[in-house]
C-alpha cells in the first residue's frame, strides 16, 4: 500500500514539477520585460502595508512560491526572519494610524492607475480614502518602491503587458518629490516661508531672563520679575512662560538652537570669484616686499587679520597680527610689519573687489608665506 | 506624556536642525588667502634735512643727516625719496605728521630729527614713522656727544633707523681694520689702516717699512693682531687700538714662522698657524701668556682657524685631503670634519657672528667666489665672482660680508668690496687708495 502510496506522490510530484518547469520555460522572454511592471505591483503592496499591515511580500511569493511551499517545510526558518523585520514596521504603522494616512493617501492618488492588476482586489483604496491623515508620510514610502524591484519579475508574468506599466514608472518618481515638497511645506507652518534659521529667534531673548529672577529668588524675596511664580502687576512682559513646564523645555530648546546661529550672519551676495581672489592676492603681491627683512624674518610666516570696509580699503584699526610660525617674536613683528605696510598702501585706494559680495570680504586673513623667497 | 515627549523630540530636532547652519556658517569666517610672492626692491624712506635747533648746530644737523641717508642707502635695502619730491617741510620736531603727504610721494619711512649743539657738544634727537600704519615705529631717542663725534652719532641714528626696519642690528657704527696698499706690484708698501666702515675717518696704523698682513680685530674692538715681516719671518704682533704700540706676542715667539692669526670669541686666546720643518699647524696660546696648544696634527698645511660664536667648534682649512678644504672640529681639538664637499679648492674660512653661516674663499676653474654655506657644508651659495676675490669677513649682524677684489693685468690692484649674503649689493667701499684684507669690528655701541 505504501509502496503505491509512494508511488502515487511521486509521479504526481514530478507531474506537478513538470508542469512547473515547462511553465517557467515557456515563459523566460517574457519575464524581463515585465520587470517594469513589477515597480507598479510593489507599489500597491505598498499600500497593503500601510493598511492592513499584513503582507506586502506576499504579492511577490504569491506565483513563484506557491510550487516551492510543498517541498519546502524547512524554509519555514526563512520565511520566519522576512515577517520578523516586516511585523516591525507594521505595528508602529497601525497604531501611529493618523500619521501614515496622510501622505500615503496622497502616493496613492498618484500611484493608483498603475496598481490595478494586483493591487486593486487586495485594497480597498475606498475605504483608504483617509485624505484627512496626509501629513508626514512622505519619506517612507521612497524606499520602499526598490525592494519591490527586485521581486516582482516573476510576479509580473501574470499581470501580462498592460500598457500603464510604462506609465506608471513615470509617474513614481514624479510623484515622490512632490509629495516631499508638499509635507515639508506643511512642517514649516509657524514660520513663514522665508529662510530657515531666523524663524525662531523670538524667543532666546526671553529665555535669558529666567535665570535672574531665580537667582535674585534665592537671595532677596523681593524678586518681582519671576513670571511664573508671581503673576504680579510686572510679569506683562512674559506671558507665555506662566506655568509651563512643557513649553519652557521647548523655549529652552529653541533658544539653544537659536543662540547659536546668531553670532555668524550667512554671508550674502555671490561668492568671490576665484579671478577676484586672484586679482586680491596679485594687488598686496605687489606691496609686500620682503627686501628690508631680516633672513630670519625673511623665514617667518605671518597671518594678517583686517576688516575692510565696502569701498574694499583696509580699515586700518583693524590691522592684527594673527599668528606666526618659523621665527622668534621680533621676527614676527618684523615680518608682521612688511606685511601691514603691504596691505596699507596697496589698499589705500581699495582693491576693487566686488561690491556685491561684501560679505564675503569684509574680514579678511592674509598668509603672509615668504617660503619660496627667502634664501636658500 | 506622549505628547509631551513629541513636543521635546520636535524642539530637540529643531534645535538640531538649526545649529547645522551655524556650523556650516562657521567653516567660512574671514576671507583667507596666502600671499607666497611678494617683491624685493628697496624700501623708500624719507628724511627731510634734521631741524638746527640753533646756528651752531646748522652745519651739524645738515651733515648728520646726509650720513644717516648715506648708511640707509648703502645697505641696498632703502631708497631715499630726495627732499625736493617732498610735500610737508618738517619745521619743528614735535609738529604732528601729515601722514597723507608722506603716502602721496610713497614714502614708507619717515625719519625727522633734530641737533642742538651746547658748549661743544651736540643732541641728535630722531623719531622714525612707519608712514602708511600712521604710526611711530619705535620710540623718538638722542644722542649726546662731541661736535667732533658727530658721524658716530649719525650712525648710532642709522643703526637704529636700520634695526627697527629690518630687524637686525645695524653696522653702521663700526669699523674695518685693512691693509693700504701703494706702489707698483711688484713693490706694494702695505700699512695697517683702520677706518670708518663707510671708508672714512682713516688711520694708519703702522708705517710701510715692514710688510704686515691680515690684522684681525679682537671681539672687543680695542686690539688689533697681525702678521708682520718686522723680524725678517712673519711672525704675530699684537696692537692696542687705543696707543697703537705693537708688540709681538712672546708666548708664540719660537724662531718659527706664525701666521694667520684670530682671537678666540671670549677674546682671551689667540689662535694661530705656525710652521714646522715644513709642516703647519693651528696652535693656541693665551693672550696673557702660557704654552701653546696645538690643535691640529696632520702632514699637510692647516691655517686660517676661525671658531664658532659659542667658541666650541673651530672651522680651518687643511689640503690634507690632497686640495685645500674647508674642515670643522671641536675648539679643544679632535677629529676633523670635511664641509666642503663642491669642486675646486676652498680657503680662508670664517664663521658668521649669528653663527649660522660659515663664509669661504673658492677658487675654481681660474676664478675666485666670496660664498656661504651652512655649516655642515649645505646651501653653499656663491656670491661673487671675478679674477681674485678672497679673505671675507663678517659685519657684526651677519647679514654683509667685506673681502678683497683685485684686478688682472700688471696694473691690477686690489680693492675692498661689500656683499650682502644674498649676493645683491656688490659695492666698493671708499678707501684712500688700494686696500686689501679688510676685518670687520664689533659695534662700537
Amino acid at each position: 500500500m505504501r509502496r503505491s502510496l509512494y508511488a502515487s506522490t511521486a509521479i504526481h510530484a514530478a507531474l506537478l514539477l513538470w508542469v512547473a518547469i515547462g511553465d517557467a520555460f515557456s515563459r523566460d522572454t517574457v519575464t524581463p520585460e515585465f520587470q517594469v511592471t513589477g515597480v507598479t505591483i510593489m507599489s500597491t503592496a505598498e499600500f497593503e502595508a500601510m493598511t492592513a499591515g499584513v503582507e506586502p511580500t506576499p504579492v511577490a511569493i504569491e506565483t513563484a512560491p506557491a510550487p516551492r511551499p510543498q517541498p519546502a517545510p524547512e524554509p519555514e526558518p526563512e520565511p520566519a526572519p522576512e515577517p520578523e523585520p516586516e511585523p516591525e514596521p507594521e505595528p508602529p504603522q497601525p497604531q501611529p494610524e493618523p500619521e501614515p494616512p496622510t501622505p500615503p493617501a496622497e502616493v496613492t492618488d498618484t500611484i493608483a492607475p498603475p496598481a490595478p492588476p494586483s493591487g486593486a482586489p487586495d485594497l480597498p483604496p475606498d475605504d483608504r480614502p483617509t485624505a484627512r491623515p496626509a501629513d508626514r508620510v512622505a519619506p517612507l514610502p521612497a524606499p520602499a518602491p526598490e525592494e519591490d524591484v527586485e521581486i516582482a519579475p516573476e510576479v509580473v508574468q501574470d499581470l501580462t503587458e498592460p500598457a500603464p506599466a510604462e506609465t506608471v514608472t513615470e509617474a513614481e518618481p514624479e510623484t515622490a518629490p512632490e509629495e516631499a515638497t508638499t509635507e515639508i511645506v506643511t512642517e514649516a507652518e509657524t514660520p513663514s516661508g522665508g529662510p530657515l534659521g531666523p524663524a525662531a529667534s523670538v524667543r532666546p531673548t526671553a529665555r535669558p531672563n529666567r535665570p535672574d529672577p531665580v537667582e535674585t529668588a534665592a537671595e532677596a524675596p523681593t524678586p518681582t520679575p519671576t513670571p511664573d511664580p508671581a503673576p504680579a502687576a510686572t510679569p506683562d512682559p512674559t506671558p507665555e512662560p506662566a506655568a509651563d513646564p512643557l513649553a519652557d523645555a521647548i523655549a529652552s530648546a529653541v533658544a539653544e538652537a537659536v543662540s547659536e546661529p546668531a553670532p555668524p550672519a550667512q554671508p550674502s551676495g555671490p561668492p568671490l570669484s576665484n579671478a577676484a581672489r586672484d586679482g586680491f592676492r596679485v594687488a598686496v603681491s605687489s606691496c609686500w616686499n620682503v627686501g628690508s627683512l631680516s633672513t630670519e624674518a625673511q623665514g617667518t610666516t605671518v597671518v594678517v587679520g583686517f576688516d575692510m570696509d565696502r569701498g574694499g580699503r583696509p580699515v586700518e584699526g583693524s590691522l592684527n597680527l594673527v599668528s606666526y610660525d618659523g621665527g622668534s617674536q621680533s621676527a614676527a613683528q618684523q615680518a608682521y610689519e612688511a606685511a601691514r605696510r603691504a596691505i596699507l598702501r596697496c589698499g589705500a585706494n581699495g582693491y576693487g573687489l566686488p561690491a556685491e559680495s561684501y560679505d564675503h570680504w569684509r574680514q579678511v586673513e592674509l598668509i603672509f608665506n615668504p617660503e619660496g623667497m627667502r634664501l636658500r | 506624556m506622549l505628547t509631551r515627549r513629541s513636543l521635546l523630540r520636535t524642539a530637540s530636532a529643531l534645535a538640531a536642525g538649526s545649529a547645522l547652519p551655524g556650523l556650516a556658517f562657521a567653516q567660512t569666517g574671514p576671507l583667507r588667502l596666502e600671499i607666497t610672492e611678494g617683491v624685493i626692491e628697496p624700501l623708500p624712506f624719507a628724511i627731510p634735512s634734521f631741524i638746527a635747533r640753533n646756528g651752531g648746530a646748522a652745519d651739524a644737523a645738515a651733515d648728520i643727516t646726509r650720513v644717516v641717508a648715506a648708511d640707509l642707502r648703502g645697505t641696498g635695502l632703502f631708497r631715499q625719496i630726495p627732499e625736493s619730491s617732498h610735500i610737508s617741510t618738517v619745521t619743528s620736531f614735535d609738529a604732528p605728521i601729515q601722514y597723507n603727504d608722506w603716502r602721496a610721494i610713497n614714502a614708507q619711512a619717515l625719519i625727522i630729527g633734530e641737533v642742538e649743539e651746547s658748549g661743544g657738544r651736540l643732541t641728535v634727537r630722531f623719531r622714525l614713522f612707519d608712514v602708511f600704519s600712521g604710526q611711530p615705529l619705535g620710540e623718538g631717542l638722542q644722542f649726546v656727544g662731541a661736535r667732533e663725534g658727530w658721524r658716530r652719532m649719525a650712525h648710532n641714528v642709522a643703526d637704529q633707523v636700520y634695526e627697527r626696519i629690518t630687524g637686525e642690528g645695524g653696522y653702521f657704527d663700526t669699523r674695518v681694520v685693512f691693509i693700504h696698499e701703494e706702489g707698483p706690484k711688484n713693490a706694494r708698501l702695505k700699512r695697517i689702516a683702520l677706518m670708518d666702515y663707510d671708508g672714512a675717518n682713516v688711520q694708519f696704523l703702522t708705517d710701510s717699512r715692514n710688510l704686515v698682513l691680515a690684522p684681525r680685530f679682537s671681539p672687543t674692538g680695542d686690539r688689533i693682531i697681525y702678521t708682520s715681516y718686522e723680524s725678517g719671518q712673519p711672525r704675530v704682533y699684537m696692537m692696542d687700538v687705543a696707543n697703537l704700540t705693537p708688540r709681538p706676542l712672546e708666548a708664540i715667539s719660537s724662531g718659527n714662522m706664525t701666521f694667520s692669526p684670530r682671537f678666540t670669541p671670549d677674546g682671551g686666546s689667540v689662535v694661530f698657524s705656525m710652521e714646522q720643518g715644513g709642516n703647519s699647524d693651528i696652535y693656541r696660546v693665551s693672550v696673557s701668556g702660557g704654552s701653546r696648544v696645538q690643535l691640529t696634527n696632520a702632514p699637510s698645511i692647516e691655517t686660517a682657524p676661525s671658531f664658532s660664536p659659542d667658541g666650541s667648534q673651530m672651522v680651518f682649512e687643511s689640503d690634507r685631503s690632497g686640495g685645500q678644504q674647508i674642515y670643522v672640529m671641536p675648539a679643544g681639538g679632535g677629529e676633523p670634519r670635511r664641509i666642503s664637499q663642491g669642486t675646486g679648492r676652498y680657503g680662508t674660512p670664517v664663521w658668521s657672528p649669528r653663527g649660522d653661516y660659515i663664509a669661504f674663499t673658492k677658487q675654481e676653474a681660474g676664478r675666485f667666489h666670496i660664498g656661504v654655506m651652512r655649516t655642515n657644508g649645505s646651501e653653499e651659495r656663491l656670491l661673487t665672482a671675478s679674477f681674485l676675490d678672497e679673505g671675507p669677513t663678517w659685519a657684526p649682524n651677519g647679514r654683509v660680508l667685506m673681502f678683497t677684489r683685485e684686478t688682472a693685468g700688471a696694473d691690477g690692484a686690489p680693492a675692498v668690496y661689500s656683499v650682502d649674503i644674498s649676493g645683491r649689493n656688490l659695492q666698493r667701499v671708499a678707501t684712500p687708495g688700494m686696500a686689501s684684507d679688510p676685518s670687520w669690528s664689533p659695534r662700537l655701541s
